[in-house]
């Protein structure tokens, strides 16, 4: 047994390839129901779509709402990732470089904000933006999704510039660059996975979530998930063609993301470093 | 380091996002927690009268210990299977880091869309599941308590498993080959070699995965709802949607802010305790 341990002549797992296949089939076979007929698909299991239908994908693409609710789901992530980003560079910069009084406290302190459930914060979220007239916009989404997004990418990240010898900052310095500087072409290029990690989990939560996103929004801002739940409440009429199409839609940026991070997926997420 | 203080520049930004809208709503419920309202705008102190009420209210206690029922189960069956799997993908497969694009995917798949597809794989007639079940003999049954579980866990299972999986490999990745060389020498066994090198190694990580993992479980709520929408009667009914259902169907906000300060007052220690283990790792 404890021949397997070397690594250099590698086989086939079989429990890999039966989690991988269980892992894949039910996504395939949301593929398979959004591609045929809805009364086919309340009505028989099929493994292949059976006649092939491209109605519900159709529908959807007829349906302004739809549509609008896909580009407000992309455009509030958007802005997430991008808020995210702006302020968890420098935070995280903080707590890698600088010793100072509280950081111990102040960084479990954002993480405890990452604990608290969405039921908790959402009345008085939504009080807090109709006060300012920010509900129902992309903005007001972004800024509450930061609530989990920011705190783990900011732990993320500290990883990452922990990862990057001390004595670069200081030979930077002495080169003279400012810090501005070598924070933007130096810092950043070397955490280029780190960025790509965090902005795997920030999309992990913004794209994924669905409760705070329905309660702040009503018409203009509304993503497409919530478009979709009307539709698919479990007690009123289920319509699983176009839920299955859109569902299948709505995989897509994730698999997006996916293949643009795959070379970066097993290294990046040790968070920097490991043990 | 000299300039320490500058350090506080930097945090700026972040700390003034995460006041707004974390600590701020936070207050603002710790806030409603000690008042009654009267004709919904005027506000007068109750004390503990909120508290009081939740701490004897069955539903609560119902309801949180239903959730931390569900995380026990649903995540020793994630943490094991993830570093089973995440073993086998380092050590036997070829490829292994192939894989991880296609594990990643339950991951980013929206959380509405992970209980339509298990809440129609479920169905007797049409469902993936459910059509194999009643074929074999045993019909998955959504009305039964029994079954709403099992589909909620296994539902979990397949949401949830690729995160373990995949920062255990990452985990695995980072042990300097070395170490097994140097076991494999010393003739040590697969279990020897598992518990004193791997699991050691990868004690960090799967700190972080349990951390995050614990928070995000206790609070689910989108995808029982779309399951079973609580049922039957309370029995798949979780902390969250307790919550919810008592701030924004019953608009009883005192009561909904005193459910929110115990829930919170259980779960920071446990957190904290983690955190520290996970941070001492850094020597940080």
């Amino acid at each position: 047994m404890a021949r397997r341990v070397k690594t250099d002549r590698k086989r086939w797992s079989k429990s890999v390839l039966l989690y991988t296949f269980l892992t894949l089939a039910p996504l395939y076979w949301l593929a398979v129901l959004s591609l045929q007929p809805n009364a086919i698909s309340i009505s028989s299991p099929n493994i292949f779509p059976a006649p092939i239908s491209l109605e519900n994908y159709t529908f959807i693409f007829s349906k302004r709402n739809w549509i609008d609710g896909y580009a407000n789901a992309l455009i509030y992530v958007a802005i997430n990732l991008t808020l995210t980003l702006a302020v968890s560079l420098p935070a995280a910069f903080a707590f890698s470089r600088y010793k100072f009084v509280g950081r111990e406290q102040a960084f479990f302190f954002a993480f405890v904000l990452r604990l608290i459930p969405p039921a908790i914060t959402i009345v008085p979220l939504v009080q807090m933006f109709s006060a300012v007239d920010l509900i129902d916009t992309h903005l007001a989404v972004a800024l509450a999704h930061c609530l989990f997004t920011v705190p783990i990418s900011i732990w993320i990240l500290e990883g990452f510039i922990s990862s990057i010898p001390i004595e670069m900052d200081e030979i930077a310095a002495v080169d003279g660059y400012s810090q501005g500087t070598f924070f933007m072409r130096i810092l950043l290029p070397q955490i280029r996975t780190g960025i790509g990690v965090a902005a795997f989990f920030s999309f992990m939560f913004s794209w994924v979530e669905l409760t705070i996103a329905n309660a702040l929004t009503t018409v203009e801002a509304k993503p497409i998930g919530v478009v979709m739940r009307l539709v698919a409440e479990p007690n009123g009429g289920v319509h699983i063609g176009i839920s299955s199409a859109a569902s299948i839609l709505m995989l897509m940026p994730g698999m997006l993301l996916v293949w643009l991070l795959r070379r970066h997926l097993a290294r990046g997420f040790s968070m920097g470093r490991v043990g | 380091m000299q300039q320490k203080n500058k350090a506080w520049l930097f945090l700026v930004p972040s700390a003034a996002l995460l006041m707004t809208i974390g600590f701020a709503p936070l207050l603002t419920m710790l806030n409603y927690s000690v008042q009654d309202s009267f004709a919904g705008d005027q506000f007068f102190w109750v004390g503990s009268h909120w508290y009081e009420k939740s701490l004897h209210s069955p539903a609560f206690w119902g309801a949180l210990g239903r959730t931390v029922l569900f995380t026990v189960l649903s995540l020793s069956i994630q943490i094991v299977l993830g570093i089973y799997i995440a073993r086998k993908l380092y050590h036997v497969q070829k490829n292994g880091e192939a894989f991880l694009c296609f594990l990643a995917l339950p991951l980013l798949t929206p959380w509405i869309v992970v209980g339509f597809v298990w809440r129609h794989a479920m169905d007797a007639k049409a469902g993936l599941i459910g059509a194999m079940g009643a074929f074999s003999g045993v019909t998955p049954d959504l009305n039964s308590v029994a079954w709403v579980w099992t589909t909620i866990i296994l539902m979990d299972v397949w949401h949830w498993t690729s995160l373990t999986v995949i920062l255990c490999f990452a985990g695995y990745v980072s042990i300097p080959k070395p170490y097994f060389q140097a076991a494999q020498i010393d003739g040590a066994s697969t279990w020897a070699i598992f518990r004193y090198i791997e699991l050691p190694k990868l004690k960090r990580v799967l700190i972080i995965a349990l951390l995050l993992r614990i928070a995000d479980s206790l609070m689910i709520y989108t995808e029982p709802l779309m399951i079973s929408r609580g049922g039957p009667h309370v029995s798949s009914t979780f902390f969250s949607q307790e919550l919810i259902k008592t701030a924004m169907l019953e608009f009883n906000l005192g009561e909904a802010g005193a459910l929110s300060v115990c829930y919170l007052m259980l779960v920071v220690p446990i957190s904290w305790i983690l955190y520290r283990h996970m941070r001492g790792q850094d020597g940080a």
